[in-house]
């Protein structure tokens, strides 16, 4: 048996494949860098959803911060072209009206007054520098298109250094065809410096042109390079009978740092996790791997185990004689609920003449290796001082020698019987042990009997001897404390339990039947301790 | 598996008493001892006139503690159990062992 579970055991570990990780591990640490970099992205078009829609309202802000300041411009000049009406164009008078002007606002250059319902427009009066528009040659096209208007009339920006605005105003209702003509400087360069940090548009880069199109000759001021790359913004503000355009991108993440940084730390924590989940997962996988190869270990280990415990208890039991006819013997040996241990339980059955055998019932105290060995020496020992023809009395005592509780941490009980199986006379001597049940049609009772005590105690004297006649139809059962004792009971409640199991025995069956029932209606889950049962039986 | 593995066996020694009283308790048995192992040795060490053994805790007791207890007996030769419970003096008078293991009267 043993042999055999050794042979099996090879086949019990196949060899693992060993791979760098397992495709389990590899297919979620994939999985979860995919949903890492999906979410990421997610993560990212929001934040940037988000800034060009913050950027759309700014610029649209902007646009209307920007509309609000222009109509002072146009109400100077209308002012002024009112004066002039009133004046009947007096250039004094224009001049002298304007002179406050120019001097509040340095970036008007020039501010004229003309006649237009005369075919070629007349300079009637100037008041700043000479207007740029009639040294470039275009003050007639441009006035030929000026009418009575509510509206600022745009000339365009005309080339120079600095770069001028001209537009003209003609009152609603005007019949005289004055106009006034203004030309504003641009800033010396395009670009312009930062907006101060305080402005509501400090965080946008913005470019206006004049039109509705951002042309560079149009540009009329910026303060990033044009034209402006990257996401833009863009709202146009009416200015005169044109317009401005106002182009905007951000130099800062409107949303807030954090909402920036956002699909970062998504990315970084996302792989972070991925990665430490594939490293739990197959640490904890190949814990796994490696707890189970174990367990199949412990298992087959515990089953070898268990084999060896049987096949040696077994080893360690006789063969029992043949007694003759009219007389039965058996018996029976359970292993302990866990039969890893082997016990010190044992029994001997020993024909001495042709109608007189003598048997012996022990058990050693303790479980595993010591108790067993001591229990075969106590057997062996036994039969050697049976052979010589010692009485059971004589033998018990002389036992007592092999086995010191000091020195073995051992003691044993032994009962010990001797039969005349054809008179049926029984004598019995027990060193510890519980006295033999007798069981007949008249009921089931403990014999009784003195008890000396266990083997290796260190008693001095033969243990008492009691003799009894049996009755014919007697079934006399040995055991040992395996069979009757559970944990927390009263030993004499197993007792009585023994006894009414065994006298409902109706002897319709072998008495190794018989045996097999008792133990089994006893103990349907197995016993506790190892437990011996022994039965002789006489047929009447 | 730790609750499989507390401790169910316990030995409290009264210091400098006479007689030298020693307290025993819970489940006396092959699986327990061990545990209580060094205690009964120290107790081995010591050399009073009388013991006595209170064990109205006990409540198991196998072939283990016996023979515990009779280690005991024979190495103090007078010891008494006191408190004794039907049960382990069931066991006492089974093994024959009531003339080594003398059962106090104050006992069930």
């Amino acid at each position: 048996m043993w042999e055999a579970s050794r042979a099996g055991s090879a086949h019990a570990a196949p060899p693992m494949k060993r791979w760098l990780l397992r495709p389990l591990t590899l297919g979620i640490v994939c999985a979860s860098l995919i949903l890492t970099v999906a979410l990421t992205w997610v993560v990212r078009v929001a934040n940037q959803h988000t800034n060009h829609r913050l950027l759309d309202q700014q610029v649209q802000q902007a646009a209307a911060a920007l509309s609000a300041a222009l109509p002072a411009t146009q109400s100077h000049l209308l002012d002024a072209a009112q004066v002039a009406i009133a004046t009947k164009a007096d250039p004094q008078v224009f001049q002298r009206f304007m002179a406050p002007q120019l001097a509040a606002d340095k970036t008007i250059a020039s501010v004229s007054l003309w006649q237009l319902n005369s075919g070629t427009p007349r300079l009637l009066a100037t008041a700043g520098q000479p207007p740029l528009l009639v040294s470039l040659g275009r003050a007639e096209q441009f006035f030929s298109t000026v009418r009575p208007s509510k509206d600022l009339l745009v000339a365009g920006i005309l080339p120079g250094t600095p770069r001028r605005v001209g537009y003209a105003v003609m009152p609603d209702g005007e019949t005289a065809g004055l106009a006034v003509y203004a030309e504003q400087l641009l800033p010396p360069s395009t670009r312009v410096g930062r907006i101060p940090a305080s402005s509501p548009f400090a965080d946008l880069d913005f470019a206006f042109y004049l039109g509705d199109k951002p042309v560079e000759s149009q540009l009329v001021e910026a303060t990033t390079p044009t034209p402006i790359k990257g996401h833009t913004a863009s709202a146009t503000v009416p200015f005169g009978n044109t317009s401005l355009l106002l182009v905007a991108t951000t130099n800062k993440p409107l949303a807030g740092g954090l909402s920036q940084a956002l699909w970062w730390i998504v990315l970084a924590v996302g792989c972070a996790l991925s990665l430490a989940s594939g490293f739990t997962l197959e640490y904890v996988g190949r814990r796994r791997v490696a707890a189970e190869a174990l367990a199949a270990e412990n298992e087959r280990l515990y089953v070898q185990q268990k084999d060896i415990a049987a096949t040696l208890q077994h080893a360690l039991l006789p063969e029992l004689p043949r007694l003759g006819s009219g007389v039965e013997v058996a018996a029976r040996y359970l292993a302990g609920s866990d039969g890893l241990d082997v016990g010190g339980d044992w029994y001997d059955v020993i024909r001495t003449d042709d109608d007189r055998c003598l048997f012996f019932v022990g058990d050693v105290s303790g479980r595993g290796l010591k108790a067993a060995t001591t229990m075969a020496s106590l057997r062996f020992a036994i039969r050697a001082y049976v052979v010589q023809g010692d009485p059971i009395d004589v033998v018990l005592l002389k036992i007592g020698d092999l086995l010191d509780i000091e020195r073995d941490n051992h003691f044993a009980t032994v009962l010990a019987g001797e039969i005349d199986f054809q008179s049926r006379r029984a004598t019995f001597a027990s060193a510890g042990h519980f006295m033999p049940l007798l069981v007949s049609s008249a009921g089931a009772e403990l014999l009784a009997g003195e008890v000396a005590p266990p083997i290796g105690v260190g008693s001095a004297n033969r243990p008492p001897t009691s003799t009894v006649q049996l009755p014919p139809d007697a079934t006399m059962l040995a055991f040992t404390d395996g069979v009757v004792e559970r944990k927390g009971e009263l030993i004499d409640i197993g007792l009585d339990r023994l006894c009414s199991v065994a006298s409902a025995d109706d002897r319709s069956q072998p008495l190794e039947k018989a045996l097999d029932l008792v133990l089994t209606t006893i103990s349907p889950d197995g016993v506790d301790d190892d437990a011996v049962l022994l039965g002789l039986r006489w047929q009447n | 598996m730790a609750e499989l593995e507390e401790p169910r066996a316990w030995i409290r020694v009264t210091p400098n008493a006479e007689p030298l009283f020693v307290e025993l308790g819970g489940q006396l048995d092959i699986a327990s001892l061990p545990t209580i192992e060094a205690d009964l040795d120290g107790l081995l060490r010591r050399d009073p006139a009388r013991v006595v053994i209170d064990m109205h805790d006990v409540h198991f007791m196998d072939s283990s503690a016996v023979a515990m207890l009779i280690r005991l007996a024979n190495h103090f030769g007078d010891v008494t159990l006191e408190r004794v419970n039907p049960m382990v003096r069931r066991i006492v008078e089974v093994l024959g062992l009531s003339d080594h293991l003398s059962i106090g009267r104050g006992s069930a």
